[in-house]
């Protein structure tokens, strides 16, 4: 006796046991190792505008002076100078393969206290009580954007420590203060009272607070809406795999014993089985007519369903023979046309058409087997193509001399599930898919189809091809390009 | 006389083709499983195979074919299908070699083509 214990599929959106409910979240790897990345393109361009600084402090001490700068020919060049080599030891080190410790979260930090410490002498010397501070502000938000709620909190954490290091430095007399403008260095020379550096100090604070708590609390709910968006597009497509599987099984269940029923009528209409009476040989074959409408019904919704799937993709056109296509078509219903004794007749020149072959096949298909069944007993149906002179279009014309349809009837035609009280009681079992199908492709490819018909004369379908395909709409792409 | 191996999982189909080509002269080998037909496949040697496509599972007689084409490659191959041309674009590139029929197969459709594959 063998045992199976049945293994049950997750549900959406409940947690399961052992998994956590809330808490911090992090990254995957991947993405901080891009973060730092970025980090690290950012970094050069501070160490190309320090440089610069230094460069000109340099060359042009007069110009920067008379300008009322204060010109830096060292510190600039030294901090970038860290910051280079920082940057060589940060890229070597996002290089290196996944799982190395935890590289990419302690490659962050180190890159973080690093930017700290250059961003506090950088303070220092453009000055602790200028505009300067508001430096951090940039790294507060960053760290709120790219890290999680008690990372950013860090950062900020670290901001703070370095900016009050900067003034404890100063003020404690340790260096001297500094400031990039002039004027700015001598009013730092100016004793400022304990009480407006408090003030000027802890405002600033307050403000990186806010800036943290805002920034913060916008980029969590971002996050989690992106979250909530990239799973419901995962649902999405998965819904859409799992509803083409389904579709696709399905016309087989629904067909199989139907196809098995034709198979057994068969054997006993054809004799490979005892011979039977000739009225059960006609009931069967009418049995057998109604079994094979099913079929084509079963067979017409998959095709509409995969007409109606593919209607929101770009197609991938390829050149047809459209002449041999007719052709192709013609024989393929040649037995159902000798069955009704209609003659068919094809005179289309040497055609080539841009579209997805196995859609124009079913499209030829509908609209001769439409003209074959409408036809009367004896009757005729042309199948005429050719090159319009005055658009140049190529187009085709299925014409029939069968029992036409009504003028008001005609915009009803290509309907799912439509057809006419006259269609019915010449075909019983139409489908009433056909011409839906018809339309659809002819959307797709951007064909032009016009009707002309008369009641109890016939019908005629001109299809006109375009020049040029039309615009496909925003691909609806299978793959997840939002899915991590 | 050919050797037919059939593969087909609804009996009622299985036995009408059967019974066609016995009926035209050729001894037809059955089995109702992708499994079966390929553990037998060794000691067979058939000069035709008449596969089912989606039988226990979607793809079961394309498996069979690829198997049949290993150990007798060039072997021609008819697949049966209830779907009709879609059959082409869900399989696209695994029915390059073989011809298709939909289900039910009528013997004036069946029999022509069995005698061109037979040569």
């Amino acid at each position: 006796m063998s045992f199976y214990t049945l293994e049950l599929g997750e549900l959406e959106g409940r947690p399961q046991p052992g998994q956590e409910t809330g808490g911090r979240r992090t990254f995957p790897l991947g993405v901080l190792r891009e973060k730092s990345r970025w980090f690290i393109r950012m970094r050069w361009v501070v160490v190309l505008s320090l440089f610069s600084f230094g460069l000109f402090s340099h060359l042009g001490e007069s110009q920067l002076l008379a300008l009322g700068v204060v010109p830096g020919k060292i510190w600039p060049i030294a901090t970038a100078a860290v910051l280079v080599l920082g940057n060589v030891f940060f890229t070597l080190a996002v290089r290196r393969p996944e799982g190395s410790l935890s590289l990419p979260v302690d490659l962050c930090w180190v890159q973080i206290i690093l930017d700290m410490a250059c961003l506090g002498v950088v303070l220092h010397f453009l000055g602790v009580f200028s505009f300067a501070p508001s430096l951090y502000f940039l790294h507060i938000a960053l760290a709120c954007i790219f890290f999680d709620l008690w990372a950013s909190f860090g950062v900020l954490l670290l901001a703070l420590a370095s900016y009050f290091i900067c003034i404890y430095v100063e003020l404690s007399g340790w260096v001297e203060p500094a400031a990039l403008m002039l004027s700015w260095q001598q009013e730092a020379r100016l004793e400022m009272s304990g009480w407006s550096i408090v003030a000027m100090s802890a405002g600033y604070a307050l403000i990186m607070l806010a800036l943290w708590y805002i920034v913060s609390r916008m980029s969590v709910r971002l996050r989690e809406h992106e979250r909530s968006v990239v799973q419901a597009a995962k649902k999405v497509l998965r819904l859409q795999e799992d509803r083409d599987k389904y579709a696709v099984q399905m016309t087989h269940q629904l067909k199989a014993p139907l196809d098995a029923m034709r198979s057994i009528m068969m054997l006993i209409t054809e004799g490979y089985v005892e011979p039977v009476s000739a009225e059960i040989r006609k009931r069967l074959l009418e049995v057998d007519k109604q079994a094979e409408g099913l079929g084509e019904l079963i067979l017409d919704v998959l095709r509409l369903y995969n007409l109606q799937k593919a209607a929101g993709q770009p197609i991938e056109p390829v050149a047809i023979d459209l002449a041999a296509r007719i052709r192709a078509a013609a024989v393929d219903l040649q037995q159902m046309a000798d069955k009704r004794r209609v003659r068919v007749h094809l005179d289309v020149g040497e055609l080539t058409v841009q579209g997805v072959p196995l859609q124009i096949d079913l499209l030829l298909h509908n609209l001769l087997s439409n003209a074959i069944t409408y036809s009367y007993q004896d009757g005729e149906v042309r199948v005429l193509g050719g090159r319009d002179d005055a658009t140049g279009q190529v187009y085709f014309e299925v014409r029939d001399q069968g029992i036409g349809i009504a003028p008001e009837k005609i915009p009803k035609i290509f309907e799912e599930y439509y057809h006419t009280e006259e269609a019915f009681k010449h075909n019983s079992t139409s489908t009433g898919i056909g011409l839906a199908i018809v339309k659809k492709i002819a959307e797709t490819h951007g064909l032009r189809i016009q009707v002309e018909s008369e009641v109890g004369k016939g019908t005629c379908f001109r299809v006109s091809f375009p020049t040029r395909l039309p615009e496909a709409p925003p691909a609806h792409d299978r793959s997840c390009p939002i899915c991590e | 006389m050919s050797k037919i191996l059939h593969v087909e999982d609804n009996a009622a189909i299985r036995e009408s083709v059967k019974l066609v080509l016995e009926k035209e002269g050729h001894e037809v080998v059955s089995y109702e499983t992708a499994a079966a037909a390929i553990d037998a496949l060794p000691g067979l040697k058939p000069d035709l195979a008449i596969l089912d496509i989606m039988m226990e599972s979607m793809d079961s007689g394309l498996e069979v074919n690829e198997k049949i084409q290993k150990l007798q490659p060039g072997l021609p191959c008819i697949f049966l299908t209830s779907l009709g041309e879609e059959v082409q674009q869900i399989f696209a590139g695994r029915l390059q070699t073989g011809r298709i029929l939909q289900k039910p197969v009528k013997p004036e459709t069946l029999l022509p083509l069995v005698k061109k594959m037979l040569g």
